[in-house]
């Protein structure tokens, strides 16, 4: 038999109701497996059990009182045929026990933490909960902090991260339904909505574009985003993610849909919109004022991050006019002595700001600190005072750097658009600017994100689809879910 | 269509070079520029500032000359007997003697001149880069009176599409600028 390396390779495979041929079956499967672990149990002092599952994965207390116990000190009356049927009724504590003539579920059980319980004369078997791995706990993400409002972040474990959610929302309209994708690692994953909220078309189509991954394993939840999103190779977003509980629990009352995969504390939401990018997690914990403040600077950052360095650059190569002339000539002087061209200083400098950047986040916090101070401040005067840059330039592109940091969810993207931006502006000067300003307009309103515009609250502005984009309203006035909801009426407007 | 469109702009972006890509510390920039006619020969002064070293706190002021048959033809050849290039950008003033004002047509063929310049009549510009001025850049300094000129009589700049009659002189041989207005 060729093992493509998936559990499914053993969907032909049944049990055959001798204990000794099943649990070398077993055994033969997990050869060379060296934490597996059997333990044999008469049942009753006749029926030959075994136990099988995986060290480290078990809970062993919890197994111990509600498994193996229960078995050893069971009761059989005279006569009485031991079945799993029978051990799963009669004796077993365990809370979760569930009957199956599945191999691959079998497995999957095994692998998974649940402990597997095979009879002799059975050709089914028990998977009995007892995963018990250690997480980290629950911490504040790090990459989304807030001042105000919840601190609780989601962690490696799929089931706990949606027992998370669950207890923000309190209601039989959570819907959870489970997959596994990867055929090697087959990971779990939930998808998570609220029933009356969600379009069936993009569940559908969610549903479709995850059954389609072919891929060995999915060991963070980008794997699955890279695969499934629209425009797979856009610089922007189509795929919302968070490490906490309270977004997705916001996200699904907007009527979108969070998947949980196990292994990794990001989820995935979806659809996801451009004007999603310029909000942060803290907006909807602070007054609305600050809140809007906050936001309308996001997007006035992204333009500062996006076109000052091409700007300046196109300002100091073609068009001198637009400059003041005491401006022009103090720009002049300041750059006398630097010996390259100012194209090339602008990109040279965004790409050591993306160095220094790349350098501090891999290191210790405090390395880090340091870090900034040498390269910000040693290196960068150090360089101005040697005339290898003009500080006009060195000032340009560090407020562009700075602003970017105001939109954490863009900062890949705003990297590539800046080079862009100022590559189009040494070439072709504003009119370049302005002609791939042009083309950044068009393409952002053709994307979709599983079906939904990605401009959805531009598209048709009104204060009901600006009212949590552009600015965040007073929770009063928010009246209307997203366009993207079956039900869109949030508020009756007479309450 | 998609692949067409971007070999387009593909072809744009190669082809353009660059094209008017210049660097602002490598020219002069012109703040005043003056024609003089004597005869059939026709000489033009121009006023610029450059930097040379980045420690000086004000940038250097420069005086150059040129002589052709007609503006244009004087104007190009001192372009050319150039190494750095004129930037017109911050042309401040035009001063022109008083057999130039008859036709100042002749700016239009000036490639890259400055629309907001004012345009002065003076009696002889070959004193004119002689002077010293309030500022060191007589262009701008030029720029300045005639803005105080016009707030105070409440007139408006003659520019460079200005008629000829309503150009201001500018009379270089008093110790001050003194700008009188004509008609």
């Amino acid at each position: 038999m060729v093992l493509s390396g998936s559990v499914n390779d053993y969907k032909d495979v049944k049990l055959s109701g001798k204990i000794s041929s099943d649990i070398a079956l077993f055994k033969s499967i997990f050869s060379r497996d060296a934490v597996l672990r059997t333990r044999e149990i008469l049942v009753g002092g006749v029926t030959r059990c075994y136990l099988i599952f995986m060290d480290g994965m078990v809970n062993s207390a919890s197994q111990g009182e509600t498994v193996v116990e229960a078995l050893i000190e069971a009761k059989i009356p005279a006569g009485q045929k031991v079945s799993c049927e029978y051990i799963a009724q009669n004796i077993l504590f365990a809370n979760e026990v569930n009957e199956t003539a599945s191999l691959p579920d079998m497995l999957r059980a095994i692998l998974y933490g649940d402990t597997l319980l095979i009879a002799d004369g059975s050709t089914t078997a028990l998977t009995i909960n007892t995963k018990g791995w250690r997480t980290r706990g629950i911490k504040e993400p790090d990459s989304e902090r807030v001042l105000q409002g919840p601190r609780e972040g989601f962690d490696e474990a799929a089931m706990f991260n949606v027992a998370m959610i669950r207890r923000k929302l309190l209601t039989p309209d959570l819907c959870i339904e489970f997959m596994r994708i990867g055929r090697r690692s087959d990971t779990p994953i939930f998808i998570c909505y609220l029933g009356s909220l969600v379009r069936e078309n993009m569940l559908k189509e969610l549903k479709a574009r995850l059954e389609k991954i072919d891929i060995d394993g999915i060991l963070d939840s980008n794997y699955i985003a890279e695969c499934i999103r629209d425009n797979k190779y856009s610089l922007l977003k189509t795929m919302g993610s968070t490490e906490r509980p309270d977004i997705v629990a916001a996200r699904l009352l907007e009527g979108r849909i969070a998947l949980v995969v196990d292994g990794t504390p990001v989820v995935l939401t979806i659809p996801y919109l451009f004007s999603e990018n310029f909000q942060s997690d803290e907006d909807y914990y602070i007054n609305f004022t600050l809140a809007s403040f906050a936001r309308v600077l996001r997007w006035l950052s992204f333009f500062i991050t996006v076109s000052v360095p091409g700007v300046f650059v196109a300002l100091v190569t073609h068009h001198f006019e637009l400059l003041p002339t005491h401006f022009a000539l103090t720009v002049a002087r300041l750059r006398v002595g630097v010996p390259i061209a100012s194209v090339v200083e602008c990109l040279a400098l965004i790409f050591a700001f993306e160095i220094l950047k790349e350098a501090g986040l891999r290191m210790p916090q405090n390395l880090g600190h340091a870090l900034g101070v040498v390269g910000g401040l040693v290196v960068g005067q150090a360089a101005v005072e040697a005339g290898i840059i003009s500080a006009p330039m060195l000032i340009a592109v560090a407020f562009s750097a700075i602003s970017g940091l105001m939109i954490p969810r863009m900062m890949s993207a705003i990297f590539y658009f800046r080079i862009l931006v100022v590559i189009a502006c040494a070439v072709w000067g504003l009119l370049g600017y302005f002609a791939l300003a042009s083309v950044f307009v068009i393409r952002v309103f053709s994307i979709e994100s599983f079906g939904v515009d990605y401009t959805e609250s531009f598209a048709a502005p009104r204060f009901q689809t600006l009212k949590d984009s552009l600015f965040r309203a007073p929770w009063n006035f928010m009246k209307t879910r997203p366009i993207f909801n079956k039900n869109r009426v949030r508020k009756s407007s007479k309450k | 269509m998609k692949k067409s469109i971007l070999l387009v702009f593909l072809f744009c972006f190669l082809l353009s070079g660059c094209t008017g890509y210049r660097e602002i510390e490598r020219g002069y920039f012109v703040t005043a520029i003056a024609f003089s006619k004597s005869g059939e020969s026709v000489s033009v002064f121009v006023e610029a500032v450059f930097s040379s070293d980045v420690t000086n706190e004000k940038s250097e002021r420069v005086v150059l000359k040129s002589v052709g048959n007609s503006e244009k033809d004087a104007f190009e050849s001192l372009e050319t007997s150039l190494v750095k290039p004129l930037y017109l950008e911050h042309l401040g003033t035009i001063l022109l003697e008083n057999e130039s004002v008859e036709n100042i047509a002749f700016l239009k063929q000036i490639n890259g001149i400055n629309d907001g310049a004012c345009v002065v009549k003076t009696s002889d510009a070959t004193t004119l880069f002689k002077n010293d001025s309030p500022s060191g850049i007589l262009g701008y300094d030029i720029v300045n009176l005639i803005k105080k000129q016009n707030k105070k009589n409440n007139t408006k700049t003659t520019l460079y599409n200005a008629d000829n009659s309503c150009l201001p002189t500018v009379d270089f041989k008093k110790e001050t600028f003194i700008l009188q207005w004509n008609g």
